[in-house]
């Protein structure tokens, strides 16, 4: 039986990984000095990317204050100002990037999620929101699995149609599958390929489960983890994100020792700074 | 019956009653959307509104309509936006559209690859940078390419 503090332990654990993740994937990365000097250059046209037609400096500066909300909202300091403000920052970029290449999976996965950690903080009762959260999680799956067999007479076209070939021949030359291990994954047989669509299409649909038996996390979820692998041993984007994500589904156990932990560090660090004293 | 089930179920009698709509009708998608979404609404709270009362309803009416809007991108294939759970690879092209590689990166001077559209997880610069030149390489506009290669001086463009 799992109690509420350990409800508030792993929402808290979550939250830490999520945004020490996240901080360090979109501020620190050399794409936003990139896209400051595009915005600086004019080399993007200012009518289609309206986001930096209001002040280029804007770009920076959310820069900044993300690092800076980030950090704060990691070390649990005014956690309910800088949370939304972090939110913000992100979303900023999410969206100059989804300006700029027309796509950004990043924040379609994490918009909703974040927000429910955010209204967690306002309410005591924790288990809800990890309900919701895990909820959010499924259904991301779901909807990705879902719309492949859109309408269920146009599942054929799916598999059938070039979609995968069309995404998998663009990346081929760039994937470790083909470079380091020099599998062409087109000269596979087609029964295979399909068999692996159909199964993949399933999988993504089968992940709601988990909001019925919370049990079967335990198969499902090595099982996403694996599909994403496969994807980026492929070419395709999405490891690192879709990994961070499943941080949901970390055992308590695991989480109540690395707070044990913190707890005996932060315990040794007070003594022994208060004997130097 | 909890929260979550109420939940899944009002989510699999959208997808049928749109599907229903979809398929003995040729009407608007918007239109298909707001009849699908009354009718599963109603049905949700007329059969189970014993259940929606012991649930908090402010909780209740804010997941059904963040379900409704994703499940309305699904019905009007929209996707890319904070709250679309689409998924990337959903579009259905029945024909080839590729027949050559076309993915243009950035290399350096002993032909290394830098760049890739899935990102590099070794590389001097950055996955989401990899992943951000990579896709404004594949636009193929003059002015972006020469700034890009202003900007990392080093390397080039193939």
């Amino acid at each position: 039986m799992i109690n509420r503090k350990e409800y508030d332990n792993k929402l808290n654990f979550i939250i830490i990984v999520w945004i020490f993740f996240l901080g360090k994937r979109v501020f620190l990365s050399g794409s936003i000095d990139l896209m400051y000097y595009l915005a600086s250059n004019k080399a993007v046209d200012f009518e289609s990317f309206p986001i930096f037609s209001f002040f280029k400096e804007l770009i920076l500066i959310m820069k900044y204050i993300g690092l800076i909300s980030s950090f704060f909202v990691i070390i649990n300091f005014k956690r309910k100002i800088f949370y939304p403000i972090f939110i913000f920052s992100l979303f900023y970029f999410c969206f100059a990037f989804f300006q700029l290449i027309g796509t950004y999976g990043i924040w379609a996965f994490y918009f909703i999620p974040c927000s429910i950690l955010y209204l967690s903080m306002y309410s005591t009762n924790k288990k809800m929101f990890f309900k919701l959260l895990v909820f959010s999680y499924c259904t991301f799956y779901f909807y990705a699995g879902y719309s492949k067999i859109y309408p269920f007479w146009k599942f054929d076209d799916w598999i059938n149609g070039y979609t995968i070939e069309n995404l998998i021949f663009s990346r081929m030359h760039e994937s470790i599958l083909y470079q380091t291990f020099g599998i062409n994954i087109l000269e596979l047989p087609e029964l295979l390929i399909k068999i692996f669509i159909i199964l993949s299409v399933f999988l993504e649909l089968g992940v709601i489960i988990i909001c019925y038996k919370y049990y079967f996390h335990k198969v499902i979820i090595p099982l996403v983890l694996s599909f994403h692998l496969f994807l980026f041993l492929t070419g395709t984007p999405g490891i690192v994100e879709y990994t961070i994500g499943a941080a949901i589904f970390i055992p308590n156990s695991i989480v109540t020792h690395i707070i044990n932990i913190k707890n005996t560090t932060k315990n040794y660090l007070h003594k022994t700074l208060g004997n130097t004293a | 019956m909890n929260k979550n089930k109420i939940l899944i179920l009002y989510i699999l009698s959208f997808i049928l009653v749109s599907h229903l709509i979809l398929k003995l009708s040729n009407l608007n998608k918007i239109f298909i959307i707001c009849l699908t979404f009354s009718i599963c609404f109603l049905l949700i709270r007329i059969l189970l509104n014993s259940y929606i009362k012991k649930i908090n309803k402010t909780l209740f009416n804010i997941s059904i309509c963040i379900l409704t809007i994703q499940l309305s991108h699904v019905v009007l294939r929209k996707v890319n936006y904070p709250f679309s759970y689409v998924g990337m690879y959903s579009w259905v092209s029945t024909d080839r559209t590729t027949n050559h590689i076309h993915s243009r990166n950035l290399y350096d001077l002993k032909d290394n690859l830098i760049t890739s559209n899935s990102g590099l997880i070794f590389s001097p610069i950055d996955d989401l940078e990899s992943k951000l030149v990579t896709r404004l390489l594949k636009k193929n506009n003059r002015k972006l390419d020469s700034t890009i290669i202003n900007w990392y001086k080093i390397y080039k463009i193939k």
